[in-house]
């Protein structure tokens, strides 16, 4: 097994490696997904959590390079993990070459799907920088705050009726 | 091992909509600029690398195309010589005119340079990290054009040393623009998933022809009027609709781009 210092190095090495290769305006090396055909090879390498850190990471990096709305990478890379995971441990355990093929297929597919879908739901509802923003968020966790305060006092009231 | 993966999938989603939660509230902004800082160094010399290794190959490919360029740019040059000295004699004689007519000097334009770090290209986003931010007085929405002074996007996000460019053909780019037509017809200019733009909402009544110059129109407060965008590649006009669409030709190519100005108040 790796060290933590390898695993990080390795993961900087992929994200980096994928950043230049979507960035090189060339249409055969732009379509090569580095961080999938990563996640595909090395399904059995890496125990759940720490390929759970990788894609994070990742979707990070990729978020705060690019100008889709920030989340859009960490969630699609983590829901592209997350399907092969299952699809592996359950249907495609054998590590076989049509196994590989077959999951770096649902992985490719599921990656432009649902990337597509949060594309077109921020264009449709327009949660972009003018409606999810700072404001928006505070206003919400407010609203988590206060109504938890008000379940709170209001569950104390009732246990206390209720005696 | 099922129920394995799905705790971990509780556990990982939450930590995203922490992380989500964290980046809009602001308070990822440090961890995001020192993600870049720490990772800018390497980025960057992989980039000119990659860059270098490209422009040889393309040179190498495409040496009689460009012995061909050389001999109509040779041409064109003599031409545009000839427009220069006209030109001149037009500026002076318009400099007399402006004194004549009192008119006010135009605020000079003030210019950051940066260098592009690094970007990421999908079929919907076109954007770059740039080495300059906060501290050099940038801010969103500003101007950012090549060194031919053609603009080339605007700055979506600001970070204290880094700044997040939106290319033109980005897709969710957009810029208030004038044709330099008889109309002076104002639009708008839209990415087109990251491969090209067009100017939209075109009056049907406007006159607009291949050819024709697109620059800024001013309208948006931080980016000054009149900076080369493209020009008018061709016309869509459907009878029914009350706006027609120009799709426009790029004046420089964006995925080549190294060095970058950015047009500062």
């Amino acid at each position: 097994m790796l060290s933590w210092i390898s695993k990080i190095l390795l993961a900087i090495i992929i994200i980096l490696g994928h950043v230049i290769l979507s960035n090189s305006n060339n249409f055969l090396f732009s379509s090569i997904n580095l961080p999938i055909i990563f996640l595909v090879l090395f399904i059995n390498f890496f125990d759940i959590p720490t390929k759970l850190i990788f894609v994070i990471f990742w979707g990070l990096i990729l978020d705060i390079y690019s100008n889709l709305p920030f989340g859009s990478f960490l969630t699609t890379l983590f829901l592209v993990e997350i399907f092969l995971d299952i699809l592996f441990y359950n249907f495609f355990t054998d590590q076989s070459f049509y196994s590989s093929l077959v999951l770096l297929f649902s992985g490719l597919t599921i990656y432009n799907f649902v990337l597509m879908l949060i594309i077109i739901a921020s264009y449709f509802l327009g949660f972009t920088d003018w409606f999810i923003n700072q404001r928006y968020i505070e206003q919400y966790l407010s609203q988590l705050l206060i109504n938890g305060c008000l379940i709170i006092i209001g569950f104390y009231w009732f246990n206390k009726l209720a005696k | 091992m099922l129920d394995k993966i799905l705790k971990y999938f509780l556990y990982g989603l939450l930590a995203i909509i922490v992380v989500i939660f964290l980046h809009y509230l602001g308070w990822l902004r440090q961890v995001e600029s020192l993600l870049i800082k720490g990772l800018s160094p390497l980025q960057e010399n992989i980039n000119q690398v990659v860059k270098g290794s490209k422009n040889f190959y393309e040179r190498w490919l495409k040496k009689r195309d460009l012995l061909k360029e050389n001999e109509q740019l040779k041409n064109q040059l003599i031409k545009l010589a000839i427009d220069d000295s006209r030109l001149k004699a037009l500026q002076e004689e318009n400099e007399l005119l402006k004194k004549e007519l009192n008119f006010v000097e135009e605020s000079k334009l003030k210019f950051v340079s940066a260098k592009i770090i690094s970007g990421v290209s999908d079929p919907f986003s076109r954007s770059v990290i740039i080495n300059r931010g906060k501290r050099d007085g940038l801010e969103k929405g500003l101007a950012v054009v090549a060194s031919e002074g053609i603009l080339v996007g605007k700055i979506s996000e600001v970070y204290d040393d880094f700044s997040k460019v939106i290319l033109l053909n980005d897709n969710s780019s957009k810029v208030a623009a004038t044709i330099q037509n008889l109309d002076h017809t104002v639009g708008l200019v839209e990415g087109q998933y990251g491969l090209s733009f067009s100017m939209t909402n075109i009056p049907q009544n406007q006159e607009v022809k291949e050819g024709d110059k697109v620059v800024t129109s001013g309208l948006e407060g931080k980016i000054p009027k009149n900076l080369l965008i493209a020009e008018v590649e061709s016309v869509k006009s459907t009878e029914n609709e009350i706006f027609k669409t120009a799709i426009l030709k790029p004046i420089i190519s964006l995925d080549n781009l190294s060095y970058v100005e950015i047009i500062v108040p």
